[in-house]
């Protein structure tokens, strides 16, 4: 992978002028990054669909291609060529708008994770926190979609929506704390190289609060309340057909595979080969030549994590995804940041900087 | 020109629109939405100034996180356009607050020719980053970060007093 | 980094937490209101009185001497907080106006009151909000220390909730202190923006720096905004429409504690931002303040005219004796430090007037169910003592002797006459004449006019009668040997 990023620096240096070389430096790691995370999204639908057969012991889809891979081709096809249904009483504007808003925060984050080593199209030096600001905005265009429709169930939907991303940011801003601590920066790329020891042993706590808090800000089950076929027919997006649709259905698994990204980059090395520092050189290249693919497939483990859940969990009620929020959530990511303050601060152990 | 006057003139115009548009527009939500945009706007222009950490934390508190809440409790009261309150006299109050705000916005838009290069201090190396922020906190304005504290004990208080029905 | 200078607020914070998070402990065993009202209360007065204490501890042995305002051994927080003796002073004052609201409090929230702990906390909370403006030495703080008094008096305002003028009181409240608030920090925007500081003492450095005209009057905006927000803590014309509505609709209780403590909150934060302007600026801040001073006193005694409901007259009246105060800020722009010191002793006659006026309001009221001035005929039959103790606080309102108000407002004028001001002393003379038709007008209702019903009434209880006392006691010995507090003030001023 290296000798890819070291051809791609020795053509950008063959262009002249400089404004054009920053501009193309600027533009072909984003379509790269955009174009990758599109094509894994088609892989990730088909992939949902036969784990979650396989773990109803059925068979899913297995036709089109080689174990029915091209199926996720064929129905985008299919939305695509659908018509574009707006209904009467809607607010066509807001209607519009909310599916690219919840569809292109989605795809911006990914200039901020770091997917190989030197593989970022941006490292901000806070790139958490511009992470987490990014991704807040799309729980506006949840409750735009969700309000615009005129129809009361998306309106719930959305209602349920907000107050969900609402009450389960707070632990999960909390949680990651913990791990900018021991890391001493916000740049996602520090946080990855501080990690010679995983974030997951120093902060199985912060972890799991993580893990379920991402969980619930992707809306998937357990925590699908706001999408709950059996009470609110879809939710926010109801009343939305063919591309648009499709727009909140690539929104969600670019999410989801978001969650993995990050539960990689903060708690599991990120690009970097298990015990690399311990296994001396070979461990090195292989971080080093290979990272896009460690990287691949820790997100895989953790999207397929997130399939398995929704294979053997029941949908939360409202009032206990609320009261776990707030009772059992903030008080324990506080309790997180507590004791790795002190850790830390002691230098204990692996806590050391 | 410079591409920061560019994309300075282009968020201030935003900012500048999208603010008109929310004191115009007669719906609640359309107004909260337009507030959307403008603190977006501002939070680029924060962006311009350097200051990375308040450019964030402008999109996230205020974009994502409270006008979230706002827009959130007008959906949940379900305000409809006949609810609303006729608006008398719009025009003479507005023209009047005009008449007042002018010679102001004259005088400040006025001052700026008369500052000098070098009349005030250039910031810091390190300005809007989150370490310097964070020095800023936890020395000089400690005191006003641990008043806000008890303000907000405050605030948490006048929710359960006045939210609960029985205590 | 000196940690006793502010032990005075901690201890005012943690009665504050015990009272919130304690609540529970305060049960009494019959599970009567009354004994846990009684209970809370105490408590809180125990705290304020250890505060007062440790404060009255600092005035006599050395902190009360040190009277220089940039003295580094007496700021603590990187010079954000400091306590200088005007500080001290202050919080005296605030702290002694709070614990006579606790003791006027009793029997009203034991009646109508159902949170007891919240209320005591936040009124706890409250006047840690004045303490901190009076100590605030930057920007930021004495805003945070205004929206700490201003958002617990917003509560506050509403905590009689199956009164509908409650809720409204609390929400106009809100909405014009949210105006202000605003306001407020639009104009410490602008001296920031200007001067790229916001402790009060190197932006008093920076001002001279300002030779052009177009800066010097972004400075004048700036100052003139600021002024507007503190001028709607103290209620000062322009700003006071808020007054009336809210003194009516809120808890009477809590009526006493804005037309005090937090008067004299708003005094001591106006004070310190009055400070940081040099001779050229203060020039033009004095025609301001008198202009706003005449506007106060004027408007406030003619409106008071016509007020049937006393809560009402009340508000106004105090409108009317922020305009005195104003005057007396009027020395200290021109750096007279001896004259300015009238402002301190006039806010300490200032309370007791005032809380005896509002114990027997609320004394009364209990009895009468209502708070209309006709309800009050024929009162001092049944209730001799407070009738004449409340007759007394009027007529020190007025100014007329043998009262602490006339020694204060006399003080007030002098200064007036002193600072080359002698129009401005007469205004405020036909204006103490004016006020003297509505006081009045209190005690022929309640001494000649005959009640049309029969009513009985109970003897006051400890907390009303001690205030009752209290007050008495202190606009007579105001009047009679005023020359030790003068003193005091003014030893304390010269640290302004």
């Amino acid at each position: 992978m290296e000798v890819l990023v070291q051809l791609y620096t020795a053509i950008l240096s063959l262009i002249p002028f400089e404004p054009v070389r920053n501009a193309i430096n600027m533009l072909v790691p984003t379509l790269a990054i955009a174009s990758m995370v599109l094509g894994i999204v088609f892989i990730l639908i088909w992939w949902e669909r036969r784990l979650i057969a396989f773990v109803q012991a059925r068979l899913g889809p297995n036709r089109l291609g080689p174990g029915g891979i091209f199926q996720s081709f064929a129905d985008a096809l299919k939305v695509m060529l659908k018509e574009d249904i707006v209904t009467a009483d809607a607010d066509v504007i807001l209607f519009t708008i909310a599916p690219i808003l919840v569809f292109v925060p989605g795809l911006l984050v990914y200039s901020l994770v770091p997917v190989g080593n030197g593989m970022i199209v941006s490292n901000v030096n806070v790139a958490i926190f511009l992470f987490l600001a990014i991704s807040s905005i799309t729980t506006l265009g949840i409750l735009m979609a969700g309000w615009s429709s005129n129809n009361k169930y998306s309106l719930m939907g959305g209602i349920r929506a907000v107050a969900q991303a609402i009450s389960y940011e707070i632990p999960l801003l909390l949680s990651i704390v913990g791990v900018i601590m021991l890391a001493g920066s916000l740049s996602m790329v520090d946080i990855v190289q501080s990690q010679n020891v995983w974030n997951i042993v120093r902060q199985p706590l912060g972890f799991i609060i993580f893990f379920i808090c991402s969980l619930s800000e992707v809306n998937r089950i357990p925590f699908d309340l706001p999408e709950a076929e059996s009470e609110l027919v879809s939710g926010y997006n109801t009343e939305y057909s063919g591309f648009k649709f499709a727009m909140f259905f690539l929104a969600e698994y670019i999410n989801t595979f978001t969650l993995g990204a990050l539960c990689t980059t903060l708690f599991f090395g990120g690009w970097r080969f298990p015990f690399d520092n311990l296994l001396g050189d070979i461990g090195l290249q292989l971080t080093a030549q290979l990272g896009i693919v460690w990287f691949i497939l820790k997100t895989m483990f953790f999207f397929s994590v997130v399939v398995w859940i929704r294979g053997t969990l029941p949908r939360v009620r409202t009032d206990q995804l609320m009261a776990f929020a707030w009772k059992y959530l903030l008080p324990a990511a506080l309790l997180n940041i507590f004791v790795t303050s002190i850790f830390a601060a002691i230098g204990f152990g692996v806590f050391s900087r | 020109m410079a591409a920061n006057t560019i994309f300075f003139m282009i968020f201030s115009l935003v900012a500048i629109i999208s603010g008109f548009v929310m004191i115009t527009r007669r719906h609640p939500l359309s107004a909260a939405l337009s507030l959307v945009v403008t603190f977006i706007s501002l939070a680029g222009l924060y962006g311009l100034l350097a200051a990375k950490l308040l450019f964030i934390i402008q999109i996230l508190v205020y974009a994502g996180a409270i006008m979230t809440l706002v827009i959130f409790s007008i959906m949940l009261l379900n305000v409809q356009e006949e609810d609303l309150p006729a608006e008398e006299r719009i025009i003479e109050r507005v023209s009047i607050t005009t008449l007042i705000l002018l010679p102001m916005i004259y005088i400040i838009g006025r001052s700026f020719t008369v500052i000098k290069d070098g009349q005030f201090p250039e910031v810091s190396q390190d300005f809007g980053t989150i370490h310097s922020v964070g020095m800023f906190l936890f020395t000089t304005y400690s005191f006003p970060f641990e008043v806000i504290s008890i303000l907000l004990l405050i605030s948490l208080l006048g929710v359960v007093v006045l939210a609960k029905r029985r205590i | 980094m000196n940690y006793t200078v502010f032990l005075p607020e901690i201890l005012v914070l943690i009665t504050a937490s015990i009272v919130l998070f304690g609540e529970w402990a305060f049960k009494s065993i019959d599970n009567s209101t009354e004994k846990k009202v009684r209970n809370i209360g105490f408590v809180t007065l125990l705290g304020m009185f250890a505060a007062l204490g440790v404060l009255l501890s600092f005035e006599t042995t050395g902190y009360g001497l040190i009277t220089s305002f940039f003295s580094p051994e007496t700021s603590t927080f990187y010079s954000s907080f400091v306590l200088d003796s005007s500080a001290i002073y202050f919080k005296i004052i605030i702290l002694i106006s709070s614990i006579l609201t606790v003791l006027i409090s009793f029997k009203y929230v034991s009646d109508k009151i159902k949170n007891v702990g919240e209320f005591y906390a936040l009124i706890c909370m409250a006047t840690l909000g004045g303490m901190f403006m009076s100590s605030a030495n930057e920007m930021i703080s004495m805003y945070l220390g205004i929206e700490l008094i201003s958002i617990s008096s917003y509560i506050l305002c509403c905590f009689n909730k199956d009164h509908n003028k409650s809720s409204e009181s609390a929400l106009k409240y809100f909405i014009v202190g949210g105006l202000s608030s605003a306001i407020l920090l639009y104009g410490f925007s602008l001296l920031f923006g200007l001067t790229g500081f916001t402790q009060f003492p190197q932006l008093a450095s920076t001002f001279d720096k300002f030779t052009a005209p177009e800066l010097n009057a972004i400075f004048l905006i700036g100052v003139i905004m600021s002024i507007a927000g503190l001028g709607y803590k103290i209620a000062a014309v322009p700003f006071h429409a808020w007054a009336p509505d809210v003194y009516e609709g809120a808890p009477t209780p809590i009526t006493a504690f804005l037309s005090i403590t937090s008067k004299i909150a708003g005094f001591a934060a106006i004070s310190r931002f009055f400070l940081i302007f040099n001779n050229s600026m203060s020039e033009k801040l004095v025609v301001l303040v008198a202009v706003l001073s005449v506007l106060t006193m004027c408007i406030g005694n003619f409106l008071s005219l016509a007020q049937k409901n006393i809560k009402r007259l009340f508000a106004y009246s105090s409108i009317a004796q922020a305009g005195y105060l104003l005057m007396g800020l009027i020395p200290l722009l021109m750096n007279r430090m001896d004259d300015s010191a009238s402002i301190l002793f006039y806010l300490t006659a200032y309370i007791f007037m005032n809380i005896g006026c509002f114990a027997a309001i609320i004394y009364f009221s209990k009895f009468t169910g209502s708070t209309d001035i006709e309800a009050f005929a024929g009162v001092a039959k049944k209730s001799p003592f407070i009738a004449f103790v409340f007759s007394c606080c009027l007529i020190s309102l007025a100014g007329l002797p043998p009262f602490g108000g006339f020694t204060g407002k006399f003080y007030l004028f002098v200064g007036a006459v002193n600072s080359g001001y002698t129009w401005l002393a007469f205004v405020g003379a036909v204006n103490s004449v004016i006020s003297l038709y509505y006081y009045v007008k209190i005690i022929k209702t309640m001494y000649f006019v005959e009640s049309t019903k029969d009513i009985k009434f109970e003897l006051p209880n400890a907390g009303i009668l001690t205030a009752v006392i209290l007050s008495l006691a202190g606009i007579l010995i105001l009047f009679l040997v005023p020359y030790p507090f003068i003193q005091m003030a003014k030893m304390s001023a010269l640290g302004l």
